[in-house]
């Protein structure tokens, strides 16, 4: 098997997966000012799931800084920005 | 209403709600049919891989859906276990008529064996394959035996005592009297009582139970497979399931004018303290258990008109509770069912869906059959057990029996409801 690189990823797709799973919705229904706390209930639990989920893709996010992140959007910009750092 | 001569200051229990899970039906229309026709639930198992495991068949809960219950995200988060239970205390609570409660003083009572155990197993195997930063943070309130519980109040904002005990396959029977508890001493009016059980049809714990030779090897007829009191017995069905009983305050229950199913008249609990596993061979500590259940009800044993047996048809067990059955009642004892024969054995939530089936075999005065009872077994012998077509005894009060590997016993006592109007 060879290696892949988070380079080869489309972060912002696989984030987008990670948050309709934990909250159960569909893709679709995420926009980037989709508000994690309040339109999808995302919790402490919900973020680390999430890393998990990344860590599983080979992306390592510190779940301290998840918790800053308001939106989609910013979640997204967030953990794109940690494959980035990783992959320099 | 006058309260029972020997107790003049507690609390009666009234039963004003029943929900079920169980192989025998998620309704409680079928779950009655079923028990009353004695039909027998259990099938091949096909859901897993059953390899190297020496019984194949269970008694499963298929048409289980649980969406209505919660959203999609908090079911997500739910073993199987939670959401069979949380099912099932919902529909006892909306079969009762949705009451309006005072939140610090309703409580639930719960019971399991296993709890979240699936999802541990589940855990355990993505670490294994691919290291500790796979197992999940959701893993302990999935794992832990109160989650159901927990979901409980939580939907349904309830903040009264709260409570989960783990006695195996007794943990439904010492629910229920857990929770008659909580009201008769005061400390709620309304509580839901019961157990869920998910973890025991699953390859690990269906392995282990087969290594210990508890299950019955009756792959190529299952629905004879579990036979209660039989001479061909040869182990237990291995089941799945959930079931409550939503419980009131008798004066309530009545003032608001619930529908009421029976009475909670009292209960008992024991510890054989012989065996790990094995029952004590004359069943002292389960007699010890019935009379002492008999009377904190205020009956003495002439009274019980049919007893609602743990009966697992293993060889050691079924022996051990008839011996404990002719101990207690003399040579005629009331007659008895097996209602593993139609379900298999629930585990942790058996003690649970049998209370349900007494409840309202209390009620109707008829004892369910036995399936899969053929042929009375010599070391069984002395004992009524009542096959083939249910039997009118008068409605009257059931004795119900649970008792759990460990040497834990508990026995509850049912009354149909009062006749009078207070």
């Amino acid at each position: 098997m060879t290696e892949q690189t988070t380079q080869d990823l489309d972060v912002p797709a696989l984030v987008r997966q990670a948050v309709a799973t934990v909250a159960s919705v569909s893709v679709d229904q995420l926009s980037d000012d989709t508000d994690l706390e309040n339109e999808l209930d995302v919790d402490s639990l919900d973020l680390a799931e999430i890393a998990g989920i990344m860590h599983g893709h080979g992306i390592e996010v510190d779940k301290a800084d998840l918790k800053t992140t308001a939106t989609v959007g910013e979640l997204v910009g967030n953990i794109s920005e940690s494959a980035a750092e990783a992959a320099k | 209403m006058p309260a029972p001569a020997n107790r003049p200051f507690r609390q009666r229990v009234a039963v004003t709600g029943l929900g079920v899970k169980t192989p025998a039906g998620c309704d409680l229309k079928t779950f009655a049919d079923t028990m009353f026709a004695g039909t027998p639930t259990a099938r091949r198992v096909t859901e897993f891989d059953t390899t190297g495991i020496n019984s194949k068949i269970a008694c499963l809960v298929s048409d289980f859906d649980p969406s209505p219950y919660a959203s999609p995200k908090m079911l997500r988060r739910m073993d199987r276990f939670t959401q069979l239970g949380l099912a099932a205390a919902m529909d006892a609570y909306t079969d009762a008529g949705s009451p309006a409660v005072e939140p610090e003083r309703a409580g639930v009572s719960a019971g399991t064996a296993t709890g979240g155990l699936r999802t541990a197993i589940a855990n355990a195997e993505a670490a294994a394959e691919r290291g500790a930063e796979a197992v999940s943070g959701l893993l302990v309130s999935m794992l832990m035996p109160n989650a159901a519980a927990a979901y409980i109040s939580l939907v349904l904002g309830w903040h009264g005592p709260n409570t989960t005990c783990a006695t195996t396959c007794a943990s439904g029977t010492d629910a229920i009297n857990n929770g008659a508890k909580m009201i008769r001493d005061g400390e709620a009016d309304i509580v839901l009582a019961g157990a869920a059980e998910a973890a025991g049809a699953t390859p690990l714990i269906m392995a282990a139970f087969a290594a210990s030779g508890a299950l019955s090897t009756r792959n190529d007829d299952p629905a004879t497979a579990s036979r209660p009191f039989d001479s061909g017995r040869d182990g237990y069905v291995m089941g799945e399931g959930a079931a409550y009983l939503l419980l009131e305050r008798y004066d309530l229950a009545v003032a608001r004018n619930a529908t009421i199913y029976g009475e909670i008249a009292g209960g008992s609990r024991s510890a054989d303290g012989y065996h790990v596993s094995a029952p004590h061979p004359e069943g002292r500590g389960a007699a010890a258990c019935m009379r002492a259940a008999i009377a904190d009800a205020g009956l003495a044993p002439a009274d019980i008109r049919q007893i609602n047996c743990h009966a697992t048809a293993t060889v050691l067990g079924d022996v051990a509770e008839a011996n404990a059955v002719l101990t207690v009642f003399g040579d005629a004892p009331p007659p008895v069912t097996g209602p593993k024969g139609v379900l298999g054995h629930l585990i942790g939530a058996s003690g649970a869906a049998e209370a349900v089936a007494a409840v309202l075999s209390a009620r109707q005065g008829v004892v369910p059959p036995t399936a899969g009872h053929f042929q009375l077994a010599a070391d069984c012998a002395g004992l009524d057990v009542v096959s083939g077509t249910p039997r009118k005894v008068g409605a009257g009060p059931v004795l119900s029996n649970s008792f759990g590997v460990g040497g834990q016993n508990a026995s509850v006592i049912i009354l149909p409801p009062a006749e009078e109007t207070p």
